[in-house]
């Protein structure tokens, strides 16, 4: 049976193909670019080099957006999760027929632009609006509003990560066995244990994808920091990468620097909370 | 929280079920359901699937709220306590081992959860007496469906409960397997004298497992007793059917003859002692129907010019032609056809010396000792009518 | 100096001009993914050589043949017919020469728009484009490093209607590569209801019931340019860095003492709408819209008495493109007076074209009246400035610099 051995190369080769051209390629273009400098006297001209300065600068020049963009995106999903599960749950278990009805508003507003869903954040959230002057007569308001505070940020970071939290979370539970749940509690588990040494261990890979599938997007995010943030004190990496790559002439090397030091970090962080998380024994 | 904590000689008694109902809507799963299951007996729940025997184990176990009615065990009414309240434990169908959980994790995992000191000896006890000792650090994944079995038994029986539920705790394995689990099962409910209550729709497993029978069909018992009592005299058609084959044949009551009842059976009279009838006390005129096992019953060969022997009480139908016939080895099968009556079978044991001398179209007669007859009510309507084909694995049904 | 409103009317043509100002929005992020993703060049192009632009080197003219253009301009930046489906001024002009327009509102934002073709159009690639619009730093820095076409100002018999304050621009003197598309002012925009009160001065704004209420366009040359007059600073002169930074500095701690809200894109106008800011350094013709929009006259725009910036956004021709003569064809057209007071009624930002007042008499006769429509060159003497040309150094530091005060 040596006949086929070129099969399996045969059907890997378009998958191959489409990474190499629409992740590596553009992964070393991007590398590449990072280590260019600008040409002397034109500014947003470069020459190949191997520039490290522009990693410098990343790092020494935007310490705070990248510790604001891991700290908002840790408390994002903190957030995403505390909302996320209790939803799942209860979408899993508790909703019946209701079930495939719930499953679709979680995911509905996936229908429309999520910018557009930020900017209507925006005007929910404004001075005038009723969120802000309920917050502000029960007294809740760290100042005088909510947008254009870190606030106004992680709680629109929470918003658009929610249903990548909520979707794994769902599918990780949903896998539960309910004869599971139903032996903890005839082996002497009450309700809430049984939770804690069943249902929770057992849902573990949806909340470890869920957390990872906010996380990432949420570090790397702009357009909430942009919308409901404030000039000097919210911005995240995104926004900087942004701004070098659009607006700074000549800060394209610095942004590519920016957007690989940013994937660096994320990379050390996520590897270091899947060791730390990982349930690779599970089945 | 508040847990029951008893030991296995302490505080025990009977699990006893009093007019147990559970109603889905307008669906009637367990209707009224009395039962007493004596401490430290084997007792199988018996039945096709949907006739209430798992609800009524879930009932026990707490796992579903019971419509109306009540569960004592001993002198404990446990009706409303919570499934971890209970002095009960469960192998589930299927097991239900936590995946998450090596086989000792899942061992220790009652006694963990009610705080018990020595949790990882009486695990490491109970892992020895299920033989899985060593394959304690193995996950549930990694084990045959025979060794998750084990555990499943074990991390039940840890606990020491009142009373173990099993539910089709066989039903997964293969033959074979099944056949030594059960052995095991027997070994260890001896050992451990511990109550067991064991739903099955394996008549064959109930049978040779249990001390005790009851055969539940539509949410009620149809009978109980010891398998061979229920063998050797069901009293509804049901359970003639669901326990073993039973042949039936259509009479009418023709009138007593002392201790017996004088039916007619086509052109034939046949004799049921009242004692083994359903109604004894039916009067002339009125249907009944009237059953015999396969092996109790004898060919005569018409083309030889055998006859069945007069007299005594010996009854006999026929002439019948022969359908079909099985060799089995121990046994023969002869598909019978009665006209007026139906299919009927007979197991004729290979004593004779001879080669088979029946074919396919030959002419019998079949007769039997009256005292094994039974009656049952006319109106009664047998298993096979109702039950599906899945129910019918290893209950081989009525055949008339 | 208010321009005066029919809201009936105009309520109903800016309808469709809401819609497509949250939906420039929306491209503005989005097309920031898209952009990066379509940077692809392997090497860097290398700049410039020295010397004029080498006309022997653009691509053979096929105007002649090709009756096609493809116009990529801003968001309701021509004028739209009431039913929002068609563009009355585009669709003459295709009648009267047979060239058929491709109109793409595909610009949001000069940076984001540069950055996505700027590769192509260094390494003379098609950019899909045969004409295009940017405002008059960014045309500066095209014109700069010879990105665009040169025009033959004799096939364009209408340019010469372009006023003439703007026809010695100091980033293309003699206008050799571009024309005013419009223009418009940098100044206060403020709510005289709920302030209770009219502004005047960039001072005015720093009053402390305003703190936390002031907004701002992230544009430098006019946020910074409205401080830097405010300083005394010529900024159409030979200011330097010490200028720049003291004003960027000005920026900064209001800022940093909250007093500016935040500094924006486009989207200043929704702080304003959803009462966020009550004033703020803004874009003149953004505010009459947001005035026509709302129905409410209470929206003001002022130069401040130290004066506001104009600026222009410029239409200019891509050294890509092979359709030249149909551009300038289209650019001539616009400069017909007529024309031109046609579209001026509709995006209500600085009309370019001499004679245009005259004819918008017949459409508009109150909008004619309007200097921040049709500023005589004694109005524009004396209340407005043009930010000067930056040469490619200042361009990039002054840029870096003012993406700090901004956060990035």
């Amino acid at each position: 049976m040596k006949r086929r051995t070129w099969l399996p190369y045969v059907l890997l080769a378009p998958g191959l193909a489409w990474l190499a051209v629409f992740y590596l390629a553009p992964l070393v273009q991007l590398a590449s670019v990072s280590l260019q400098s600008p040409f002397p006297g034109y500014p947003g001209y470069y020459y190949r080099n191997v520039d490290v300065g522009n990693y410098v600068t990343a790092l020494g020049s935007f310490g705070a957006h990248f510790g604001r963009s891991v700290l908002y995106a840790a408390l994002a999903t903190v957030f995403a999760f505390a909302l996320a599960y209790p939803l799942a749950y209860a979408v899993a278990f508790k909703a019946g027929r209701w079930r495939n009805l719930m499953l679709v508003a979680i995911m509905a507003p996936f229908l429309t632009s999520f910018i557009l869903r930020t900017i209507a954040w925006r005007q929910i959230l404004a001075d005038d609006g009723f969120v802000a002057r309920t917050l502000g007569v029960l007294h809740l308001l760290p100042g005088e509003r909510i947008t254009e505070t870190w606030v106004a940020v992680v709680a629109g970071l929470t918003y658009t990560f929610l249903p990548f939290m909520a979707l794994p979370i769902y599918a990780g539970l949903e896998r539960v066995d309910p004869r599971l749940i139903e032996a903890g509690t005839d082996l002497y588990a009450g309700a809430f244990t049984t939770f804690r040494t069943v249902t929770l261990p057992l849902s573990m890979p949806g909340v470890l994808a869920g957390t990872l599938l906010t996380f990432i997007p949420a570090a790397g995010d702009y357009v909430n920091a942009e919308l409901l943030g404030s000039d000097t004190g919210t911005k995240m990496v995104g926004n900087v990468i942004e701004s070098q790559f659009f607006r700074v002439l000549g800060g394209y090397p610095v942004a590519a620097a920016l957007s690989i030091v940013l994937m660096g970090l994320i990379l050390v962080l996520v590897g270091a909370y899947v060791r730390r998380f990982g349930t690779k024994e599970l089945v | 929280m508040r847990r029951n904590r008893r030991s296995a000689t302490g505080g025990g008694g009977d699990l006893h079920l009093q007019a147990l109902t559970k109603r889905f809507g307008s669906f009637t799963a367990v209707d009224a359901l009395d039962l007493r299951v004596p401490q430290g007996s084997f007792f199988a729940l018996l039945g096709p699937s949907g006739c209430g025997k798992s609800t009524t184990l879930r009932m026990v176990a707490g796992l579903e709220t019971p419509t109306a009615g009540r569960i004592r065990i001993g002198e404990s009414d446990v009706t409303a306590s919570r499934p971890f309240d209970r002095p009960v434990n469960t192998v589930f169908q299927s097991y239900a081992l936590f995946p998450h959980l090596d086989v000792r994790g899942n061992v220790e995992f009652g006694p963990r959860r009610r705080k018990v000191a020595d949790a990882a000896a009486q695990a490491q006890a109970a892992l020895e007496l299920v033989a899985m000792d060593h394959l304690a650090a193995a996950r549930p994944a990694q084990l045959s469906g025979g060794q998750a079995q084990r555990v499943a038994l074990a991390r039940a029986l840890v606990n020491r409960p009142e009373v173990l539920l099993l539910d089709e705790p066989l039903a997964a394995l293969d033959l074979t397997l099944r056949r030594r689990m059960q052995g095991e099962l027997k070994r260890i409910q001896h050992e451990v004298g511990i109550t067991f209550v064991h739903v099955t729709h394996d008549q064959e497993e109930a049978m040779s497992l249990a001390d005790t029978v009851a055969v539940m069909n539509a949410g009620r018992i149809e009978q109980m007793g010891s398998p061979t009592a229920l063998y050797d005299l069901p009293r509804t058609a049901f359970v003639a059917g669901f326990l073993g084959r039973t042949n039936l044949a259509d009479g009418t009551i023709l009138g007593r003859d002392g201790d017996w009842v004088v039916v007619q059976v086509g052109a034939h009279r046949v004799w049921l002692d009242r004692a083994r009838c359903a109604e004894p006390d039916a009067p002339a005129r009125s249907a009944v129907r009237v059953g015999i096992r396969p092996e109790k019953l004898r060919l005569h060969r018409v083309a030889l010019g055998e006859e069945p022997p007069r007299g005594g009480f010996t009854a006999a139908l026929g002439p019948a032609t022969v359908v079909d016939i099985s060799f089995t080895g121990v046994s023969t099968e002869y598909a019978l056809d009665l006209p007026g009556i139906g299919g009927w079978r007979v197991f004729e044991q290979n004593l004779d010396i001879e080669d088979e001398d029946l074919r396919p179209g030959d002419e019998v007669v079949v007769s039997w000792d009256s005292r094994h007859a039974f009656g049952l009510s006319g109106r009664d309507e047998p298993a096979s009518s109702s039950a599906t084909e899945e129910d019918l694995v290893g209950a081989p049904g009525v055949i008339r | 100096m208010d321009v005066p409103l029919d809201p009936a009317v105009r309520a109903l043509r800016r309808a469709a001009a809401r819609s497509l100002a949250t939906r420039r929005e929306a491209l503005g992020a989005g097309m920031g993914l898209a952009a990066l993703a379509a940077v692809a060049a392997c090497a860097p192009p290398p700049p410039p050589a020295g010397g004029g632009l080498d006309i022997r080197a653009l691509p053979a003219d096929v105007s002649a043949r090709d009756r096609t253009l493809r116009f990529s301009n801003w968001t309701a930046y021509l004028d739209l017919s009431e039913d929002a489906k068609t563009y009355p001024t585009l669709a003459a002009f295709e009648k009267r020469t047979g060239i058929d327009v491709a109109y793409a509102e595909d610009i949001d934002d000069n940076d984001t728009y540069f950055t996505k073709i700027a590769p192509q159009l260094r390494s003379r690639q098609d950019v899909g484009a045969d004409l295009f619009v940017f405002t008059d730093w960014m045309i500066n820095r095209l014109i700069r490093e010879r990105l665009v076409a040169p025009l033959e100002l004799l096939r364009m018999p209408n340019a010469t209607h372009l006023l003439d304050t703007m026809k010695d621009a100091p980033f293309d003197p003699g206008r050799h590569f571009s024309l005013a598309w419009q223009g418009g002012f940098g100044g206060i925009g403020y709510n005289r209801r709920k302030l209770g009160r009219d502004l005047r001065s960039i001072e005015d704004l720093w009053a402390d019931d305003l703190r936390g209420k002031v907004v701002a366009v992230s544009e430098f040359r006019d946020t910074a340019g409205l401080v830097m007059l405010a300083q005394g600073v010529d900024i159409t002169g030979s200011f330097g860095k010490t200028e720049v930074e003291n004003a960027f500095g000005e920026v900064e701690k209001r800022i940093a003492d909250g007093h500016i809200r935040r500094i924006r894109g486009n989207s200043y106008l929704q702080d304003l709408k959803s009462g966020n800011a009550l004033a703020g350094l803004v874009w003149s013709g953004d505010l009459f819209s947001l005035r026509a929009e709302t129905g409410d006259d209470s929206w003001q725009f002022v130069l401040p008495d130290s004066g506001g910036t104009l600026w222009t956004d410029n239409v200019a021709v891509p050294v890509t493109s092979p359709r030249r003569r149909n551009a300038e064809a289209l650019m001539n057209y616009y400069y017909d007076p007529a024309v031109a007071a046609q579209v001026a009624a509709y995006v209500t930002y600085v009309c370019p074209v001499r004679g245009a007042q005259e004819a918008m008499e017949k459409i508009d006769p109150a909008l004619a009246k309007s200097p921040f429509v049709f500023p005589t060159d004694d109005f524009l003497r004396r209340h407005a400035r043009v930010f000067r040309a930056l040469d490619a150094d200042e361009d990039a530091e002054y840029g870096a610099r003012w993406a700090k005060v901004v956060g990035n």
